[in-house]
């Protein structure tokens, strides 16, 4: 592979390219899923390639193809550079990429089973044992259950020197009930909603999860939601499951914590950001309580790797300490605008796209007020929600409204009614502000968020995020 | 892939394979992509990209069990690594009791080749695409404004064999241009989308986006509520593709969860909403994921709730159901999708539709929206990159953006008047031709800082 990188570098330099870097990648996933007692899908999937960035008069070029042969990466590459010439007709300054970085270097996800050392059969069986369990109750109208299994190669090498090789591996798997009355339809999940729980690891997550152990559960939930009252309007003191603080963390401090986004670099597709630089080291972003970091080291986060895909080691950057906004996510050449170093957040969906910033794990570091049933025993009043149902954020990442799968009333700190179709909404600065109870590092969990969407073409990324059931007080709720 | 292969090729590729497979049926479909585009943003291209790229996804049918797999190298032995994984998958499975078959040619009817490509696109030049670019950019900042956007053009190769006798191949085009542009307070939209290259009109693009943007400088906030509006045709296509998404599949209906009620008035009498793969108004797509000729669908009719797109599997589930050619190829909630529709026209111009109104909103566009109550369409979203307050008949101001909370159905039955004028904006894979609407209420329950 490293005499495959040399053609790509060499062919880029003698073509005038002032920098070039080229990515091997190999994609393999395992994807099963049953509904309703049968299995409904079972495939096998694989995708490789390579992608060649250049930097031609200062601008960018790239060109990617799923043919690895010597010739094809000639081609190539002799394409990136006739992209980046004409890049650099519209054009305002330089790229700078600041300090070179030469690594080389060897990355492996730590695992106890290897992903796909479990055959098919005994993942079908998890998955059908949990399916008849969700159907056993009387009512539930569809019933699914997922487990995906994936492992990505990839060799990075640039003109800087760098030659670096990972291989990364991850496993997802959840459950979902759906029930349906003449009301409209009621969904429950575990351990989360939209793709369920996911982690870099083995398939030993899988097992942790003991899916069946869960079915019963959120089955009688989605059956008792039928008949349950719409949830109140009003502002009121909400606790939050920690799944769901994982992706307010991710919608309303993740993407506005980008630097690109922050610079408009992505401005016509997901939007900017309110977080503009000047309000960097002084803007109150939430309570004291509030302490968010973009860690990639953290063990079995989604957003953990060795290296990013600019060759940048994986870090671990506080962004929030004590409420006040310190510091951005970026890759090499946003950092340089600001005069910083990258800290290692440049990511690509495959061999096919170049890499951009994409959170790593955003994680909002636990606080001290123990489970989520000390919380809501620590509240007279208030709403408790849990797993999401529906996202949404404007384009500066201020206005936000999510919906709920469920609700649950809280009376002098124990739960009481149980209500459907939950939801709540705010304006990120004053939301974070009211955060008065974080839950402590034992109920503390790293999120997997496999669907992170950034970019065009389309990039979906896995990232992760580190969270604990929280409270916040004075929050807009209302029923949809 | 740096060239298109054409039929006889790709054909004799997917036939070998069959000629190797052992399962009962099997289907082997193949993707050839080349797609090229060009971002920018600050007023310069800040990412301008190319991808070749392939794709064999395999379908092995034993009884009622079904395995997949798929691959994107294109040697043989890779082809037949891929169909014996997906044999081998199969014969994991356990029966599907509502599977039936793979479709087979008799689900087929007219040609379902289409024109050489166009050559333009498919080969895009990045000279071509950075000169659109670079108007926009020009044409911003002379308005002391700056631009973002992406210019792409993808040029594809699709077929479909199956072991039944589907031989399905295709070669198409499409290209599409966006620009956000923006000042201090204040931003402008312009988006354009059609099967050639050649005819993105970039110069349009750029004086729309920039004169909206400058009428948008120095919102006034206003209360969310209850107001009426003239949906333009970008925020009309966003509602559209989630409505397919959520209630005009086969599976959605089966499983009680879309929000049609065949045979009832659901939206206004004005609305006629179809699906026409063939129309060379839209981005054609002759025949779906299993290779079966698209047929045209009349989801709503002058406001009543007409019927649903079906594939194999869902035709399938019910009796006296054809398959209307409309499979995702997705797996799990998606079913099948319609992908090219079409809003039929009203006889409005836009000014007369502004001049009806005492006080109302006009919405560019949407941004991030999401269902909130998927079963009735209820949709959440921002207003976005031009919103303004109509007083008497005119546009008067600027507005801050609002968030809104509105059955997408409901929406749809306010709909008093519709554009003669209609633009072709992407659909979730090919494209919508939407007018823009007139409705009596829509709702927004919050608003934004900006």
């Amino acid at each position: 592979m490293r005499d495959l990188a040399n053609v790509a570098l060499d062919t880029a330099q003698q073509k005038g390219a002032s920098y070039a870097d080229i990515r091997f990648v190999t994609d393999r996933s395992r994807n099963v899923s049953v509904k309703n007692g049968k299995v409904e899908g079972l495939s096998n999937d694989e995708s490789q390639g390579f992608g060649v960035r250049v930097i031609v008069n200062g601008a960018w070029g790239f060109s990617s193809s799923s043919l690895v042969t010597k010739a094809e990466i000639e081609r190539v590459t002799a394409e990136a550079v006739q992209i980046a010439r004409a890049s650099a007709s519209v054009f305002r300054q330089p790229v700078q990429l600041g300090q070179p970085i030469s690594i080389q270097d060897r990355y492996v996800t730590p695992v106890e089973i290897d992903v796909f050392s479990v055959s098919l059969d005994d993942q079908i069986k998890i998955l059908l044992e949990a399916d008849l369990e969700m159907r056993r109750v009387e009512g539930i109208r569809i019933a699914t259950g997922m487990i995906s299994t994936l492992k990505t190669s990839k060799v990075f090498a640039s003109t800087e020197g760098s030659y670096i090789e990972q291989e990364l591996s991850e496993a997802g798997s959840g459950i979902e009930v759906f029930a349906v009355n003449e009301d409209g339809v009621q969904k429950r999940s575990y351990p989360n909603a939209f793709g369920g729980g996911w982690e870099t690891g083995g398939f030993e997550y899988v097992y942790k999860l003991d899916l069946p152990a869960h079915a019963r559960r959120i089955s009688e939930e989605a059956i008792q939601l039928l008949t349950a009252p719409v949830c109140p309007t009003g502002d009121l003191n909400l606790v939050l499951s920690s799944n769901q603080v994982a992706l307010q963390v991710h919608e309303s401090c993740g993407h506005p914590l980008e630097l690109d986004r922050v610079m408009g670099m992505e401005a016509s597709y997901a939007g900017t950001s309110f977080l503009t630089t000047e309000k960097k080291g002084t803007f109150r972003y939430g309570s004291d309580l509030v302490n968010v970091y973009a860690d990639a080291t953290v063990p079995h986060g989604l957003g953990t790797f060795g290296y990013d895909d600019e060759g940048v080691p994986a870090q671990r950057t506080p962004l929030i300490l004590n409420g006040i906004f310190k510091d951005y996510i970026t890759d090499r050449e946003t950092a340089a605008t600001i005069g910083q170093q990258s800290n290692g957040t440049s990511r690509a969906d495959g061999w096919n796209r170049i890499p951009m910033i994409r959170m790593t794990n955003i994680n909002l570091e636990p606080g001290n007020a123990g489970s989520l049933e000390d919380i809501i025993a620590a509240t007279d009043d208030g709403i408790f929600m849990d797993t999401n149902k529906s996202w949404s954020i404007d384009d500066k990442r201020l206005n936000f409204q999510f919906g709920m799968e469920a609700a649950w009333e809280i009376k002098n700190g124990k739960r009481g009614q149980l209500y459907r179709n939950p939801a709540y909404t705010g304006m990120t600065p004053a939301f974070w502000g009211h955060c008065d109870l974080i839950g402590n590092r034992d109920h503390w969990t790293v999120w997997g968020v496999p669907n992170c969407g950034k970019g065009e073409p389309m990039q979906g990324m896995h990232v992760g995020h580190g969270a604990a059931p929280a409270r916040f007080h004075n929050i807009k709720v209302f029923g949809a | 892939m740096s060239e298109i292969l054409g039929r006889d090729k790709v054909i004799q590729l997917l036939q070998d394979g069959l000629d190797y497979a052992k399962a009962d049926q099997t289907e082997i479909t193949f993707g050839g992509t080349r797609q090229s585009l060009t971002r920018f943003a600050n007023n310069y291209i800040h990412q301008n990209v190319n991808e070749s790229n392939t794709s064999i996804r395999v379908r092995s049918v034993f009884g009622r069990k079904i395995g997949a797999a798929s691959t994107n190298r294109l040697d043989p032995e890779a082809i037949k690594d891929t169909i014996k994984m997906a044999e081998q998958i199969a014969r994991l499975q356990v029966e599907d009791p509502d599977f039936i078959s793979l479709p087979g040619p008799d689900s087929n009817e007219g040609e379902l080749s289409f024109s050489e490509p166009d050559q333009a696109t498919y080969f895009s030049d990045p000279q071509l695409r950075a000169d659109g670019a670079g108007v926009i950019c020009r044409k911003a900042i002379e308005a002391g404004l700056t631009a973002a956007g992406a210019f792409d053009s993808t040029g594809t190769e699709q077929a479909v064999v199956n072991s039944l006798g589907i031989a399905s191949y295709y070669q198409g085009t499409s290209s599409h241009l966006n620009t956000v542009v923006m000042g201090e307070a204040g931003s402008g939209w312009g988006e354009r989308l059609s099967r050639k290259v050649g005819l993105i009109d970039y110069k349009a693009v750029a004086d729309e986006a920039v004169g909206k943007a400058l009428r948008s400088q120095s919102p006034i906030a206003l209360d969310p509520g209850e107001y009426e509006v003239i949906l333009e045709e970008y925020a009309v296509a966003e509602i559209l593709n989630y409505m397919s998404y959520l209630g005009f599949g086969a599976l959605s209906l089966q499983e009680e969860r879309s929000f049609m009620q065949l045979g009832r008035q659901i939206m206004s009498p004005l609305v006629s909403i179809y699906d026409d793969g063939h129309n060379p108004e839209g981005i054609v797509s002759p025949f779906d994921a299993e290779g079966v000729y698209r047929r045209r669908v009349n989801l709503i009719e002058k406001g009543i709730a007409n019927a649903v797109v079906y594939d194999s599997y869902t035709t399938n589930r019910e009796i006296g159901k054809h398959n209307t050619g409309h499979s995702s190829g997705i797996q799990g909630d998606v079913g099948p999708l319609p992908l090219n529709m079409f809003i039929e026209a009203g006889n409005k111009s836009k000014e007369d539709m502004i001049k009806s109104i005492k006080r109302g909103l006009w919405v560019t566009r949407f941004h991030y929206v999401n269902p909130l109550v998927p079963e009735k369409a209820v949709l959440t979203g921002m207003t976005r990159d031009g919103t303004f307050l109509i007083e008497n008949g005119e546009i008067t101001r600027p507005v801050k953006n609002f968030r809104f909370t509105q059955s997408a159905v409901e929406a749809f039955n306010e709909v008093v008047a519709l554009s003669r004028d209609r633009k072709l904006l992407p659909s979730f894979a090919f494209g919508n031709l939407v007018p823009a609407m007139h409705c009596r209420r829509f709702t927004f329950n919050s608003a934004t800082a900006f």
